[in-house]
């Protein structure tokens, strides 16, 4: 038997907020085929969002954390509006410009907001601190429960399957499969891609929200482009467009700095040899675009002696 | 007034390194299509390079290495990496083969490396670096360990990870080989791949030399010439200068030699070009350690005029100098050198007139505008969209 130490239920946590981000993400990436890197930014918003609405506004956790999210949500749609006009590289590079954007805002949120009501003259009115800038954001209320987060999980690969399930996430889909096809058949792709954006966006900031009452110290710093790199691994790994590979990739990224921890300080030299040694060997990651249930299922037919091709894995023509 | 002046000479000396990193960006975009996010890192080495070999000459022979020699080898380090990168981490993803390159390559980076080490052990400066503790007491048997304690360890970890990637490459290079076709490996894999190694060159550089910033030797002394109340200094027209210089350089390189035609013709269409008879992968190398080299001038002039250098001081001015290049039209070379400028005249305006902690968040707006804008950039051409 193993013990379990608040060492292994600290991991369990980040397990679990790890899976809300990276199944979040793979909506984005995945799904959509819009290369964002600025998950960090949207989880950002809801860490902060929650924080000072539980701290300063005693509001309680859940309203909290559906505030946080709904700001994330909202900023998702705004910004999602005009970015979203990019393709590939670009985007990938105007979301990472976006998130440190945030970081910064979130930095000099104090200094500017006082600067702006002593404009209008209502400096007695604005609470001097309200992010703290650079020091970081303490005593956060502690929300230290595994059923929060995991409740979070289970209801965001419950909505985000229902999503992917419906008319509008088939339309998603046509969007990463091909999106000048999508276009021509009639799909609003813009639409599209901005709610699928905010929606991601959305359970960024649940995430966010659960991580800074878990942690309850945050600062801007914790939310870099290192983050974003991070949860867009964990996508990566278990594979693009599908949800229950996202899941997996999550816990096999949480799992494996851990166990690298042997290593000590040269864990993290280890870790990115291994992400480029994963994008030379296998590029579409653990799982591609099947489900895990597809694969369980073949495997049992297989297995029952009724055999035939795989589902979404046709077999390949002879050269 | 005065003090505009002096923020746009600052403006200007800062453009110019963006400038220089630039244009490194753009040449391999304008070649293979990919954004090396490692080129920050190449800066980063490239500087550490230079420094080394001067803490190097002077400790081992009492010779104060001058401006231009630790410039060459800071170049000549930050080219060699460039292309092992290439050799290494991007060429796969595009070739059938090569994979038996990658073996060597990893393998002998990992013995360059555990020799630099080595070296610089031998040499008696420590950075921190396992690899050099170990390699110094088997080379010979000095008392580096006893002054690290455990030091064994460490140094018998990255001897394993070097065997588990030797062995990861030769399984690699024998199953995935046979079947492999022409691997066309999309935007996220490349992507994923230069931020890869952009990540391990950091944490490979925090660990070789620690993460504590470290004082640069003034190569080139400060000297102001004051004009009324504008100071400017010699350093700053330095680096303007070998901006210039490096440009004009790089220009006749492209448009008067075999290799820069060759250069041109991979980026117009690489599938002609080798059809006509240009070496893909060498052009490209090439490609790479021009990009690398010119990164190592400006690191090294960035290490002159700011003094400190630390293994994440690649990270901002790369993504700055990458906004750049976006900014003045990504695959065009004058284009990088205005971007760059702009961005580094913005910039110290910003510093000068605004808030010194809103800088970053600037040259991001910029680059979210220009996107919106003109996502080709100021001199970029509009390239329509195939299906």
């Amino acid at each position: 038997m193993i013990e379990i130490s608040s060492y292994h239920i600290q991991v369990l946590a980040f397990m679990g907020i790890n899976i809300i981000l990276a199944v979040s993400l793979n909506l984005i990436n995945g799904f959509t085929g819009q290369f964002s890197l600025g998950h960090a930014g949207f989880m950002a918003i809801g860490a902060y969002t929650a924080a000072i609405l539980t701290k300063a506004c005693g509001w309680p956790f859940l309203l909290a954390t559906l505030a946080g999210a709904l700001l994330a949500f909202a900023f998702g749609l705004l910004l999602g509006i005009p970015i979203l006009r990019l393709k590939g590289d670009y985007l990938a590079i105007a979301t990472f410009g976006l998130s440190e954007i945030v970081r910064v805002a979130i930095v000099n949120f104090d200094d500017v907001t006082m600067k702006a009501a002593t404009l209008v003259g209502l400096q007695d009115l604005v609470p001097k601190e309200i992010t703290r800038g650079a020091l970081g954001y303490p005593a956060i209320p502690e929300v230290k429960s595994l059923v929060w987060i995991y409740g979070w999980a289970f209801v965001t690969c419950l909505i985000l399957r229902n999503i992917v399930r419906s008319s509008e996430g088939r339309a998603i889909s046509s969007i990463g499969e091909d999106e000048l096809a999508a276009e021509s058949l009639g799909i609003n792709t813009a639409r599209y891609k901005t709610l699928s954006f905010a929606i991601g966006a959305f359970f960024a900031g649940v995430a966010g929200a659960l991580f800074a009452h878990w942690v309850t110290y945050i600062k801007a710093d914790l939310f870099k482009i290192d983050k974003s790199i991070e949860i867009l691994l964990m996508v990566v790994l278990g594979g693009m467009g599908s949800l229950s590979g996202s899941v997996l990739g999550a816990v096999v990224l949480t799992l494996l700095p851990e166990y690298l921890r042997v290593f000590a300080q040269w864990r993290m030299v280890i870790y990115p040899i291994l992400l480029i040694l994963l994008m030379l060997t296998r590029p579409e990651g653990l799982l591609g675009r099947r489900e895990l249930s597809t694969i369980l299922g073949v495997l049992y037919t297989r297995a029952m002696g009724r055999g035939g091709p795989a589902p979404g894995n046709p077999p390949v023509a002879a050269e | 007034m005065s003090e505009f002046i002096q923020q746009l000479i600052n403006g200007i000396a800062l453009g110019s390194i963006y400038g220089l990193i630039a244009v490194g960006y753009t040449i391999v975009y304008g070649i293979l299509g990919l954004i090396n996010f490692a080129h920050g890192e190449i800066y980063m080495m490239g500087t550490f390079s230079a420094f080394l070999a001067v803490q190097f000459a002077k400790s081992k022979f009492g010779w104060e290495m001058g401006f231009f020699p630790a410039l060459l080898i800071g170049m000549l380090g930050a080219a060699v990496l460039g292309v092992a990168i290439e050799r290494i981490a991007y060429r796969p993803l595009r070739a059938k083969s090569a994979v038996p390159a990658v073996m060597l390559g990893l393998i002998g980076g990992g013995a360059a490396f555990m020799l630099l080490g080595g070296i610089m052990g031998h040499a008696g400066v420590h950075f921190g670096n396992p690899l050099a503790l170990f390699v110094s007491t088997s080379v010979s048997s000095s008392s580096a360990v006893e002054k690290v304690e455990g030091a064994q360890i460490p140094a018998l970890v990255s001897l394993a990870v070097w065997a588990m990637l030797a062995f990861g490459v030769y399984r690699l290079s024998k199953e995935k080989l046979a079947q492999r076709k022409k691997l066309k490996a999309g935007t996220l894999t490349a992507l994923l791949t230069a931020l890869g190694v952009s990540l391990l060159l950091q944490n490979l550089g925090i660990q070789m030399f620690g993460a504590t910033p470290k004082s640069f030797p003034p190569l080139v002394e400060f000297y102001p010439y004051e004009f009324g109340s504008i100071i400017l200094a010699n350093q700053d027209m330095l680096i303007f200068g070998a901006m210039v210089v490096s440009m004009v350089v790089l220009q006749l390189i492209i448009y008067k030699t075999k290799i820069g035609k060759a250069m041109r013709a991979v980026a117009v269409d690489q599938d002609a070009a080798r059809l006509m008879g240009v070496r893909l992968d060498f052009t490209i190398s090439c490609a790479f350690a021009i990009g690398s080299s010119l990164a190592a001038i400006a690191g090294v002039l960035y290490a002159i005029r700011y003094t400190k250098i630390d293994p994440l001081m690649g990270a901002l001015p790369g993504a700055k100098a990458f906004v750049a290049a976006v900014l003045g039209g990504i695959g065009n070379i004058p284009g990088a050198v205005v971007g760059g400028l702009i961005m580094g005249v913005t910039e110290a305006l910003v510093v000068g007139y605004v808030s010194s902690t809103l800088r970053d968040a600037f040259a991001f707006g910029i680059l979210i505008l220009i996107l919106l804008v003109k996502p080709t950039g100021l001199m970029g051409s509009n390239q329509p969209e195939k299906v």
